[in-house]
């Protein structure tokens, strides 16, 4: 008995013609199998497939698409924002043609200058925004214009209004408050105001 | 027992999973690696096509007609400026000064390259002022055209069609965010720079880009540049 | 009984190893036609081969413009399609005709694909030209090329978008007797309205359908 084990340990060592399941081996090869159910093994390869796929979707939607975070486009020095000849030391809503406005907004502590904007309906408007000083963002509801205004970047985003009406944005990264004081990060908002046909455009900071 | 191989079927078995694992992965790993590669090294960088540029037909200092139609085939740097321009106006005619003699010692292949100053206050710019400030430009006919348009023409074209925001104040004076466009010789916008004063230094690397485009794209060329603008450039704004 | 299990071993991984070989070669080739397929889809084309390949990553503004069809048509309509432009105008000597009868014969080629392709014909004559005589003058053409016009004003500033020029040329001192100078391209928009591919003047409809093959996915 001993010598047929013996044998049979021999002949895998020397690599023959085993007649041995592979569990036997574990104990002679220095690598040995890990055994994985066969219904586990599928489930890992899925898991692990669908893993690859989105990672290669998110490459190329990335690289060939362009769809990244929005949109820091530019660099900005946040003390110079009140200079001179600075488009953000005059926020607000310029007309470039008719129906085409583009947006100079500040965010602050605790409030967007401007903090209420009008433009007529159909118009494509383009927003630029930064920050003056800690890290905002800005959300306009029921639209797609959602971005981070970071102290030092401008952000740009271009969205066209269709349909009349009243959106209103937020600040939606956490900038502080007062405390016992009706300010802060919770405070600050601002409203777009699309206006029906033949009215002009315009922005006010109340 | 015969010895056939140097290791066991178990072995061997092992080997070929990892020869499999290892191919599925080389299999997903090496495009993936390839078009990041691509994009971050950018091997051929190329300037975006950002839309078509706008059709115009303006007239210059001597009352000749200029329109966008002439100037295909011509890579075309275009800046825009008031005859009389004083703060809060960006005076960019001694980087236009430096852009003339880049463009005039640009070895371009063959390719013509033209400057284009569009002149925003159409009423004070008559043909007299507009002589006078090509002169005081020192703009060489050949290479730089000074032209103007009717306002609400200009308005369409420079503010709709370039994007760029002017509007004169109640004294009069102009107030324009800088601008300075490239335009290939397709009718394509292709580069924008927002920026106080032109480097001449980016506008001749993005004019040189473009040249080696026009030169190298025939054939397969073209299908690496397809693919430089596919995965390593896109403008969204 | 080892050279039994030998024997039988030996068979069993030759039939190991011939079905991993065959479910490798399946699962390959599963994967390269999924590769091929995206290829096709979203990877860079050899692009236009006649034309001018624009792709640019602006597009147009929607306008809506009075139509043949005998109502307000506007750009966004067509929203699935792709579009093909020419501006243009009805008393043209030479150079419209051939252009639009370049356009019709190009839709025929295209067969199938001419489903997925919208043509328009916009005039820069709106004096003169009325959505009936447009709508004539096209059926010459083409089965299906909408005829677009606007007021002067509107029509400037479309036609600017795609920088499109035009000119009156008059022949004589008669308000009416004019031709117009104006930019021969036709344009292809994408179904998100953003510019794909310019045909300058002198493409062929066979030259125009075979790049219009290539772009159109």
């Amino acid at each position: 008995m001993s010598e047929q084990t013996h044998e049979t340990e021999h002949a895998a060592e020397s690599g023959g013609h085993s007649a041995d399941p592979h569990g036997a081996a574990e104990n002679h090869t220095e690598e040995s199998a890990l055994h994985i159910e066969k219904w586990e093994g599928i489930w890992i390869r899925i898991a692990v497939g669908m893993t690859v796929v989105f990672i290669v979707a998110i490459t190329i939607a990335a690289l060939s698409f362009g769809i990244t975070v929005p949109g820091a486009t530019a660099r900005i020095n946040p003390t110079t924002l009140n200079q001179e000849g600075n488009p953000f030391a005059t926020p607000g809503v310029r007309e470039l043609a008719p129906g085409k406005y583009e947006v100079y907004m500040v965010a602050q502590t605790w409030n967007f200058v401007p903090d209420r904007i009008e433009v007529p309906v159909g118009s494509e408007v383009t927003f630029y925004l930064t920050a003056r000083d800690v890290i905002h963002g800005v959300k306009f509801a029921e639209t797609n214009v959602n971005m981070m205004a970071l102290p030092g970047q401008v952000s740009t985003l271009k969205a066209t209004f269709d349909k009349p009406g009243t959106y209103n944005y937020i600040c939606h990264e956490y900038c502080g408050y007062v405390a016992g004081a009706p300010i802060g990060h919770h405070t600050m908002y601002g409203q777009l105001i699309v206006l029906p046909a033949n009215e002009t455009a315009q922005a006010t900071t109340e | 027992m015969s010895v056939t191989s140097s290791y066991s079927s178990q072995d061997a078995r092992e080997m070929s999973n990892r020869k499999l694992v290892g191919l599925w992965f080389s299999l997903l790993a090496i495009p993936l690696t390839a078009i990041v590669l691509f994009a971050v090294l950018q091997p051929i960088k190329v300037t975006p096509r950002i839309g078509l540029a706008p059709g115009f037909i303006f007239t210059d200092m001597n009352g000749e007609r200029l329109s966008n139609e002439d100037l295909r085939g011509k890579m075309v740097i275009y800046n825009f400026t008031t005859t009389s321009c004083t703060t809060p106006c960006v005076d960019t005619s001694a980087a236009m000064q430096q852009m003339q003699e880049m463009v005039k010692r640009l070895d371009t292949g063959g390719i013509p390259v033209m400057m284009v100053t569009i002149l925003l206050d159409s009423e004070n710019a008559t043909p007299e002022r507009m002589r006078n400030y090509a002169q005081r430009v020192g703009a060489d006919p050949a290479v730089w055209r000074i032209v103007t348009g009717p306002p609400d023409r200009l308005k369409q074209v420079v503010g709709g069609g370039f994007g760029l925001y002017y509007e004169q104040k109640d004294n009069g004076v102009f107030e324009f965010a800088p601008l300075t466009a490239l335009v290939d010789g397709n009718g394509i916008l292709r580069a924008q720079y927002k920026r106080g004063a032109p480097e001449v230094d980016f506008v001749e690397r993005d004019l040189k880009l473009m040249i080696d485009e026009v030169q190298n794209s025939a054939g397969a060329g073209g299908l690496v540049y397809e693919a430089a603008h596919l995965f390593a450039c896109y403008a969204t704004y | 009984m080892q050279s039994d299990k030998a024997a039988q071993s030996q068979y069993g991984r030759q039939q190991t190893s011939l079905s991993r070989i065959l479910a490798v070669a399946v699962v390959l080739a599963v994967l390269g036609i999924i590769a091929f397929v995206l290829w096709r889809q979203f990877g860079p084309r050899p692009g236009p081969q006649y034309g001018i390949a624009v792709n640019a990553s602006r597009p147009i503004d929607d306008f809506t413009l009075d139509s043949t069809l005998g109502r307000p048509v506007a750009l966004s309509e067509f929203g699935e399609r792709y579009t093909m432009l020419y501006f243009g105008y009805t008393t043209c000597p030479d150079i419209c005709p051939t252009t639009l009868a370049d356009m019709g014969k190009a839709q025929t080629l295209l067969g199938d694909a001419a489903d997925r392709v919208q043509m328009l014909f916009i005039t820069v004559d709106p004096e003169r030209d009325t959505p009936e005589r447009m709508r004539d003058y096209l059926a010459y053409f083409g089965k299906n090329i909408i005829g677009l016009r606007g007021s002067l004003e509107e029509t400037e500033a479309v036609a600017g978008q795609f920088g499109v020029v035009y000119q009156k040329q008059f022949a004589s001192t008669s308000a009416t007797d004019y031709l117009i100078d104006h930019s021969s391209v036709v344009l292809v928009l994408d179904p998100q309205r953003r510019p794909l591919v310019m045909f300058p003047f002198g493409v062929t409809a066979e030259q125009m359908a075979h790049d219009l093959s290539a772009v159109i996915r």
